[in-house]
């Protein structure tokens, strides 16, 4: 019987042909940033006093910037960094939202209706210019850019989260918990969040296009990550900077963000019609 | 509902005050002050110009003042815009934004719910796919990535648009289409589901089985219901387009207040960036009461809570 | 006609949506500005950007030339004394303000002290400290009234000095200098500089300003001077960004912008060869060390880190818009000026070997942190100048700032190698002055020579310009053995002028007149 509805839930998730190509290439996409870097022939802050702003050629398959780096070394390292920081950025966010939405939800009462209005005002807060200021207060560093997304981006999450746990506490296998005695605390770290975290991650795969294009915003605006370092928002801002003289040094980089949050949007969306079903919508 | 209002509006003003309570000591926690810039001006003339905007007081008197002109509806002066002060700005700047905003979110509510529509009228055939990867591609399109490649296309290669300012309606055409790409997708998405769950209704499987056209249906009876959730996207949606706008507002060149949020807390203008806080966030707040009040009479099942 | 069927097809759309474009004003005069200005109060004043539209609103003591000249302004003549202290400007006795109101010697008075007036709270207060009691007025140890300035009658004006100062004229070609109607800022306070109660002296007064969309001028009928506006209306777009303000001139926007994306250079001279021009600004870029700071308060590490850049292969591989690499401090084509600086020879091989004497290796390299101030161009220059020194085995750690972060950090002291860069007149002291000790926070480096001092001092209580320039010139070459700066180029400014704007003359101060152009 389990066995059944484990394959068929496989079937479901394989059987569309867009699934298995999304799935495949996502793969790629991840093989690429991941070892990119090292397979491209250059390394992707070395100058090619030759080859500034060069157009696609077979050395330079994307080309070159203006100070004469490779852009395909650059893109996959941006890649990496971008990725980074958004699977970072989604685990801070999980790290806060996750407990606050299982303890608004499982206590309920006027607990869950004082955490919930502090979430609804801070949907009002303008997120972005908190992550402005904190980069400004903090300096430019990667770690804490993450963290400063992180922070503004896990209400979503808590209340997914909060959903998931009014359904629980009316679950019997709680009630049961309850009636041996377990405490609350215990209840809710042992039973509740474990069994949020399905659809958390469900989430998490949603998410994270959604950070990586707050993380390419904030380098767009000259924010993000610190030279020689890379990542795609600051390649997409330096290419929109050249749009006229060289075109590649926009088009490539904002190709592969594109296709990267395809897949990623792809992919999370049908790992959330096989949780939730195909016709809800999680929030 | 007078006893709602009166709450809604408590819980209004109270987190008008948080944000701008916390807007003010973050920016103030930022290094540097609006005074710092390329040519290093003499201790004497930083001491006169603190003493100008009263910078020179003790911080916590600093927000004192600025929370007492608030509530005389001074939003004070600028720091880097010296002839104008911060209410004159945000006029200048906020039917700018609001016209643009509001086009992109009008737009992407009527194209988002015709998809979403259509998707739901030909579920899993070959229209409801070929949409639905649309908008999958509409999801990955961020104004980031559309604005500069609409430019590249219809302003650089084509010529048909301009490509920047706001001296005609020719101008607004790329930055409300680069504004509006996502949320065409996010409300299609959501409409059809709900249209789906409405057509799954009794109601309507009994109206089919009369032979009622099923598109006379999704007019009459199903997009009716399939509002209530897009509507209630609407105020998140509103919430989230201000990152947009602010890339679109860079892109384009246009004068309106997102760039001031930007601007304005990379040169410490702190009373500006409160300033757009404060408009932005009353908005969005003002906006979220609209709509629930509006879901309230439209969709019975809510109750006040 | 392809286009212009496009824009009808799409036109109709917006004109049924009840937005509808306006037809192009063929006379007015649509320039692009670098930023949207501060403030049109002359004292007030601060940037670049404000100096480019007050130079059209009002009229100084002197005043440019289509050249950025010094020409005879409002006063038509002036004499110095012997010993360079007393200035006297004859005005001339037909000068009138906007609004037709007679412009005397009071109102320069009146403007001085104002400027001075520590709560008008003037950022460059400082730019005219030569004047006897300036500083004291300044911090507010004196009044206003004991500025060295005052009215011998309604047309003559006596300007003594503290220290003599024969570069005077120029100075005052800045808007610091320019005259205030005392008689409308009585009337109006601050709101003076809104445009419906505006009078200035200038070619043009202000019609309107719409902030961040544009400031627009009209021609000031009351202005008397040759050549008078032959251009009846100018509009100031701040196009910050270069790429916006070459896609606004190549659509026809724009008449005249003052950059367009570095890049774009070689694109630029060979499909607008009429309209480009690359014009050497009186600038100097340079790198400025922490001299308070361990390694960089040695000379050999300092010089160390200059032989190891290439400054020819910045300016022409990586910059390549006719940038000067300069081994001088004072920008080398300012005016009165023989630089003593040998040219700079780079040698990666010098470097490694000063840096080995100084104890650094492969095993213990030396390690810094560069700042530059964010922009596409600085990105450049500065990651092009990390690999130089990568190659001479210094490990650079680049940060970037804005602004506002970068200023302030360098003034802190919080830096160890950071950018800087000065701009504006055509003498050299203008550019020497930063590294003397007792300049204030304008001297990032907190660099301090006795001998340097001496002989800067030296040269500021000389009255003879070329005898100044002379002991300048030495006080230079003094400083420079020292390394407390690296000097990199003078700066080129991307200028498009449209082909029927006629009389526009490239100049070092990248500053054009309004007056002094006409339709062709």
């Amino acid at each position: 019987m389990s066995e059944s509805i484990k394959t068929s839930a496989w079937q479901a998730f394989f059987a569309p042909l867009q699934i298995k190509i999304s799935c495949s290439l996502l793969v790629v996409v991840l093989l690429a940033v991941l070892i990119g870097p090292h397979l491209a022939a250059w390394e992707y802050d070395v100058i090619h006093w030759d080859a500034i702003g060069g157009a696609p050629s077979k050395e330079h398959w994307f080309g070159t910037d203006n100070v004469g780096r490779d852009i395909f070394a650059r893109t996959m390292m941006g890649g990496r960094v971008s990725l980074l920081i958004a699977i970072l950025a989604t685990t801070v966010s999980f790290c806060i939202g996750v407990p606050w939405g299982a303890v608004s939800g499982y206590v309920g009462g006027s607990t869950d209706q004082f955490m919930m209005r502090v979430v609804d005002g801070m949907y009002a807060i303008p997120y972005v210019l908190i992550v402005i200021v904190l980069v400004v207060i903090l300096g430019r560093n990667i770690y804490l850019l993450f963290i400063a997304i992180g922070a503004v981006s896990w209400l979503d999450v808590s209340r997914i989260v909060r959903g998931q746990a009014l359904v629980l506490k009316a679950a019997p296998f709680i009630a049961s918990a309850r009636a041996m005695g377990l405490s609350e605390f215990r209840i809710v770290t042992r039973h509740v969040v474990p069994n949020v975290l399905g659809t958390s991650i469900v989430f998490a795969t949603l998410m994270i296009p959604g950070v990586i294009i707050s993380e390419s915003f904030i380098s767009f605006l000259g924010l993000g990550v610190q030279e020689p370092m890379t990542s795609l928002g600051v390649l997409i801002a330096d290419g929109s900077k050249n749009i006229h003289s060289s075109p590649w040094q926009l088009g490539f980089p904002t190709g592969f963000l594109t296709i990267l949050l395809l897949l990623m949007t792809t992919l999370g969306e049908r790992l959330r019609r096989l949780v939730v079903g195909a016709e809800r919508s999680l929030l | 509902m007078l006893r709602y209002v009166i709450r809604r509006t408590l819980f209004m003003v109270s987190t008008i005050w948080v944000v701008v309570t916390l807007t003010f000591f973050l920016l103030r926690a930022a290094p540097g002050g609006p005074f710092d810039t390329e040519r290093a001006v003499s201790a004497a003339v930083e001491a006169n110009l603190r003493a100008a905007y009263n910078l020179d007081a003790p911080l916590l008197e600093q927000y004192g003042s600025y929370l007492a002109d608030l509530l005389r509806g001074d939003l004070g002066p600028s720091y880097k815009q010296k002839d104008f002060n911060v209410a004159e700005l945000l006029l200048h700047g906020l039917p700018i934004s609001l016209l643009i905003g509001g086009l992109a979110l009008a737009i992407a509510v009527v194209l988002g719910l015709a998809f979403g529509a259509t998707m739901a009228r030909y579920r899993n055939r070959i229209i409801d796919s070929a949409l639905e990867s649309f908008v999958t591609c509409g999801l990955a399109l961020p104004p980031l990535v559309a604005a500069p490649l609409l430019v590249l296309l219809f302003a650089v290669v084509l010529q048909w648009l301009p490509a920047g300012g706001l001296d005609s309606g020719w101008h607004f055409i790329l930055p409300v289409i680069s504004l509006c790409i996502p949320y065409i997708a996010a409300f299609a998405r959501l409409s059809r589901s709900s249209c789906l769950e409405a057509l799954n209704q009794p109601f309507t499987t009994a109206a089919q089985a009369k032979g009622v056209n099923t598109w006379r249906l999704l007019w009459h009876h199903v997009l009716p219901s399939a509002f209530v959730p897009v509507l209630s996207f609407v105020g998140p949606a509103a919430a989230t387009l201000l990152a947009g706008s602010m890339v679109v507002e860079v892109f384009f060149a246009i004068p309106g207040i997102g760039h001031y949020f930007v601007q304005g807390a990379l040169d410490r203008d702190y009373t500006l960036v409160l300033g757009a806080v404060l408009v932005y966030t009353s908005s969005i707040l003002v906006l979220n009461f609209i709509i629930d009040l509006a879901l309230l009479r439209l969709d019975p099942r809510i109750r006040l809570t | 006609m392809k286009r212009f069927c496009h824009r009808l097809a799409v036109g109709s759309v917006f004109a049924l949506a009840g937005i509808c474009s306006a037809g192009p004003d063929t006379a007015v005069l649509n320039i692009g500005n670098s930023a949207e200005p501060g403030t049109l109060d002359p004292h007030r004043y601060f940037s670049n950007a404000e100096e480019h539209i007050l130079k059209d609103l009002f009229m100084g003591l002197t005043t440019m030339g289509p050249g950025a000249e010094v020409l005879p302004g409002v006063a038509k003549s002036w004499e110095v004394s012997e010993d360079g202290l007393q200035w006297r400007f004859k005005l001339d006795p037909t000068a009138t303000w906007s609004d037709g109101h007679p412009l005397t010697a009071h109102d320069f008075v009146f403007g001085l002290q104002r400027h001075q007036d520590p709560t008008t709270a003037a950022p460059l207060a400082s730019f005219l400290y030569c004047i006897k009691n300036a500083r004291a007025v300044n911090d507010g140890s004196l009044p206003p009234s004991e500025l060295g300035v005052g009215a011998v009658d309604d047309h003559t004006l006596l300007i003594e000095l503290a220290h003599p100062f024969p570069f005077l004229p120029e100075r005052l070609l800045y808007p610091i200098g320019y005259p205030i109607p005392k008689h409308v800022v009585d009337e109006h306070a601050d709101q003076w500089v809104k445009a419906q109660n505006w009078v200035s002296n200038g070619a043009y007064v202000l019609d309107e300003w719409r902030p961040r969309e544009y400031v627009a001028l009209k021609r000031n009928e009351h202005f008397k001077r040759e050549p008078a506006a032959a251009i009846g209306k100018v509009r100031y777009y701040p196009l910050s960004e270069p790429a916006t303000a070459y896609n606004r001139f190549v659509a026809g926007d724009m008449d005249i912008v003052h950059g367009y994306p570095h890049n774009l250079i070689d694109k630029v001279r060979r499909e607008r060869p009429h309209e480009v021009h690359n014009v050497p600004l009186q600038s100097i870029m340079y790198l400025v060390f922490n001299t308070k700071k361990a390694p960089f308060d040695r000379v050999r590490v300092r010089k160390a880190l200059s032989l190891a850049i290439d400054k020819r292969r910045l300016v022409e591989s990586i910059l390549g818009a006719g940038e000067q690499a300069s081994a001088s401090f004072a920008p080398p084509i300012v005016a009165h000026y023989a630089t003593r600086i040998a040219p700079h020879v780079p040698s990666t091989k010098e470097a490694l070997t000063l840096l080995e004497s100084a104890g650094f290796n492969e095993a213990n390299p030396l390690k810094l942190t560069l700042r530059y101030i964010s922009s596409e161009e600085n990105k450049r220059v500065y990651v092009a100048i990390a690999a130089m020194w990568k190659a001479a085995g210094i490990a650079t750690t680049l940060h970037q700032a804005n602004l506002a972060t970068h200023f302030s950090d360098l003034q802190s002291g919080d830096f160890e190698v950071a950018q800087a860069g000065w701009f504006g007149e055509n003498n050299p002291e203008h550019y020497l002055e930063l590294l003397w000790s007792k300049i204030g926070p304008a001297n990032y480096g907190s660099y301090a020579s006795k001998e340097f001092d001496s002989l800067f001092e030296k040269a500021r209580a000389t009255a003879n310009v070329h005898a100044r320039v002379a002991t300048l010139a030495e006080a230079e070459r003094i400083a420079l053995q020292e390394h407390p700066v690296i000097p990199l180029y003078v700066n080129v400014t991307l200028n498009l002028v449209k082909a029927h704007v006629a009389g526009w003359t490239p100049n070092g101060r990248n500053l054009h007149p309004v007056r002094f152009l006409h339709w062709q």
